[in-house]
């Protein structure tokens, strides 16, 4: 999962917003996946399916909603024990994404089987059990993600924000940056809002449009929405989502410079000890000529003020580096997470993460740093 | 898994027809049963009649992949059944090709009852090959973005492809992390767009500044793909595969629609409407932006053609042309190779005063 939502964790930065029923009139049968892309939760244990392919996003009520707990224990070769469950070897499927349902605690996979392309639904209880969520027969809503320039073929993220579902998407011909929004409660068949995104980059200290982002996570400030999106080499940046009007550009603040080189993965907000963090692992793509750690996938963490208020932005947003030095202890490189390919926030206490071994990747369930 | 209907074991006359069907005698407790092409099977086995229920069942009967060092797998998911008697198993996907399978009957804590079966191997199909490459010309410039790479069959999806795909310099020494690694596969995967690190292409952005640009003006390229490339069906590249093409200067123009050269067909003729632009144009976005009206706002329907080095396009109507004027309209994100589209630099600053407003719209009148 590439998000979270914040329901828990922003309690005490937001005022009291209502939260509306999650889906109404939901449609019974099998939704008709094209692709899965991301996977997100919303309240009620309704999963989010991001379907570029499909231009769509599938929210289904699992009927998943009793606490059970996380994942105690490490499943070592994750890989290999699903592809083992549909009579397949490790390399018969690819783990496209995870997110932990937060009303119970069970984690689930979207998987693809490479040799029919058929789309799946695993889930790993606290158990360690690793069941089939099968999408045979489940009541869900369809929302269209529609935009009036660019066509959609990719859902780079998906994420609940409190009254609304929110998704970043891209096309695999035009270079470019779309929000989409669909307010709850999400009806079959309802149509999402799109934005064209402005983004000022650090870096250049341009202003521009060009640049897709690769995960957003949803922020509510002062009674506002909005989305923090992360981009490749690029900075960690907010937009507001309130008052914009359907198909206008949204002009996003940037927040945060990580550095150069690295793909935000997935980002989630927690608590520890009073105060609000983000993790995000990112995977650093010159890794092999200039590595943060042993692996290229690396995990940062930073204070969540870093995202409010409008003062330190765009040209004054925290960078963590001058050449390779820290600048600033509000954002650290966490050790203990590197090799994090995947993870979610599985509890208060822990994060759940698919790690990258020299023979596959296990899932195991981590302190939050 | 669900249990279809249950009824204790008993010899009938129709678990008879059954075992007999799946050639289960009664000293065969445990069989697996190939079903068309193979990689579906029904196991079926024998099972006392006090077990009463699925979970039971799956605890004495599984089946699972072996690996070629002989480990066994978790038990494969799938539904069982009790007909007549018998209980059977089926698999809920199909198996995989030319891979060993164990079923195993356990019914007390010391039995243990094995049958293996090896799936067939895949019939031999025809390898994979890189049909075509678009930019198709061997000119590219420095600020280049996106190359369409169309096979000849599905592909087989997966982030490794950005390690399998290399761009190489004209010394032969591979150029380091040039892709955006996001996977941009058409519906049938077998279209893949492959674009070139935008942040190695904007001027200041922090990766072009640490890292360089991907090309350089003056110099030779080989966009080379891998071999070990696979299909979805697991071939291999019939062979490695390999476009090359020199770096030309940047490219920091706008391909503005009123330098473009547009050729009137004859009216009451079907000749294909001809436009010649100035520079190659996106091959896939040429299918798209541009698109032609008549004088009432009817779309014109026709066929689209994009010619050598994507520098000109034609368009021929399925109806003939009339003695009327008609309407080219250019989308404004129609883009050059390096990304630019009429109405705006790839490479651009808000913040400078906004260019002229481009031309979008373009007429002709057959005569």
């Amino acid at each position: 999962m590439k998000s979270l939502a914040i329901a828990t964790t922003f309690v005490l930065l937001l005022t009291a917003i209502t939260e509306a029923k999650v889906i109404e009139n939901a449609e019974t049968g099998k939704p008709a996946i094209q692709s899965i892309n991301a996977i997100s939760f919303a309240p009620e244990g309704v999963l989010l399916i991001g379907d570029g392919r499909g231009k769509q996003i599938i929210a289904i009520e699992t009927g998943d909603t009793k606490a059970q707990g996380g994942l105690q224990k490490k499943i070592v070769g994750i890989t290999e024990k699903m592809a083992g469950l549909i009579g397949a070897k490790a390399a018969g499927i690819e783990l496209l994404d995870m997110a932990v349902n937060p009303a119970s605690g069970t984690a689930y996979f979207a998987v693809r089987k490479q040799d029919s392309k058929t789309h799946l639904i695993f889930t790993v209880d606290s158990k360690g059990k690793i069941s089939e969520f099968e999408l045979d027969k489940v009541s869900y809503a369809r929302l269209e993600l529609t935009a009036a320039e660019g066509v959609v073929s990719l859902v780079t993220d998906v994420a609940w924000a409190e009254d609304r579902v929110i998704a970043a998407g891209r096309s695999n011909e035009t270079f470019g940056s779309k929000i989409f929004s669909i307010d709850a409660p999400l009806k079959h068949g309802a149509k999402s809002r799109a934005y064209s995104a402005e983004t000022y980059h650090v870096s250049h200290r341009r202003w521009e449009t060009k640049a897709p982002m690769s995960v957003i996570l949803p922020l509510k400030e002062n009674d506002k929405t909005y989305v923090v999106g992360a981009f490749s080499c690029t900075p960690v940046v907010k937009y507001p989502l309130d008052a914009i009007q359907p198909n206008a550009k949204v002009k996003g603040s940037s927040v945060i410079e990580l550095g150069s080189g690295n793909r935000p993965i997935d980002m989630f907000v927690y608590k520890k000890a009073g105060k609000s963090y983000v993790l995000s692992n990112t995977f650093r793509f010159h890794h092999e000529r200039k590595p943060f750690g042993p692996s290229p996938y690396w995990t940062v963490k930073f204070e969540q003020s870093l995202l409010l208020g409008n003062e330190t932005v765009n040209e004054k947003a925290v960078r963590r580096l001058k050449g390779d030095k820290a600048t600033t202890d509000r954002i650290q490189m966490v050790d203990e997470y590197h090799g994090v390919m995947q993870m979610d926030q599985l509890d208060e206490e822990r994060a759940l993460v698919i790690r990258k071994t020299e023979t596959g990747a296990d899932l195991e369930p981590l302190a939050l740093p | 898994m669900s249990v279809v209907n249950h009824s204790p074991f008993r010899f009938s006359v129709t678990s008879a027809i059954f075992l007999f069907a799946f050639g289960i005698c009664s000293a065969d407790e445990l069989k697996i049963a190939p079903i068309d092409d193979g990689l579906r099977v029904k196991v079926v086995a024998r099972l006392p009649s006090n077990v009463i229920g699925t979970e039971e069942v799956a605890k004495q009967l599984k089946l699972a992949l072996v690996d070629s060092e002989g480990n066994v797998g978790p038990s494969i998911l799938g539904k069982y059944q009790s007909v007549n008697g018998l209980w059977t198993f089926t698999p809920r996907y199909r198996l995989a090709h030319d891979q060993l399978y164990r079923a195993q009957l356990s019914r007390t804590a010391n039995e243990l009852i094995t049958r293996e079966y090896r799936t067939p191997r895949r019939k031999p199909t025809a390898a994979p090959v890189v049909a075509r490459v678009f930019p198709s010309q061997n000119s590219l410039p420095a600020n280049h973005l996106k190359f369409y790479v169309y096979f000849s069959k599905p592909m087989r999806e997966g982030k490794e492809i950005f390690d399998l795909v290399q761009l190489f310099d004209e010394n032969g020494d591979v150029i380091a992390a040039p892709w955006r690694r996001a996977e941009l596969w058409d519906a049938d995967a077998q279209r893949l767009t492959l674009w070139i690190h935008p942040g190695r292409i904007k001027t200041g952005v922090n990766l072009r500044e640490d890292e360089g640009p991907v090309l350089k003006a003056g110099h030779q390229y080989s966009l080379v793909f891998d071999r070990s490339i696979r299909d979805s069906e697991g071939n291999s590249l019939a062979s490695r595969f390999a476009k090359t093409f020199r770096a030309i200067a940047a490219d920091q123009n706008r391909p503005l629609p009123s330098q473009w050269k547009v050729t009137s067909p004859a009216a009451q003729s079907r000749e294909a409407l001809q436009i010649s632009f100035a520079e190659s144009l996106d091959y896939a976005l040429l299918f798209r932006y541009l698109t032609v009206f008549d004088d009432q706002g009817n779309k014109v329907d026709g066929e689209i053609k994009v010619g050598v080095g994507e520098s000109s396009w034609e368009f021929q109507p399925r109806k003939p042309w009339q003695l009327r004027k008609y309407q080219i309209k250019v989308n404004g994100l129609l883009e050059d190779l390096a990304g630019n589209t009429p109405v705006r630099l790839f490479d651009t600053d808000l913040q400078k005063p906004a260019p002229s407003s481009p031309t979008l719209k373009l007429f002709f009148s057959p005569q």
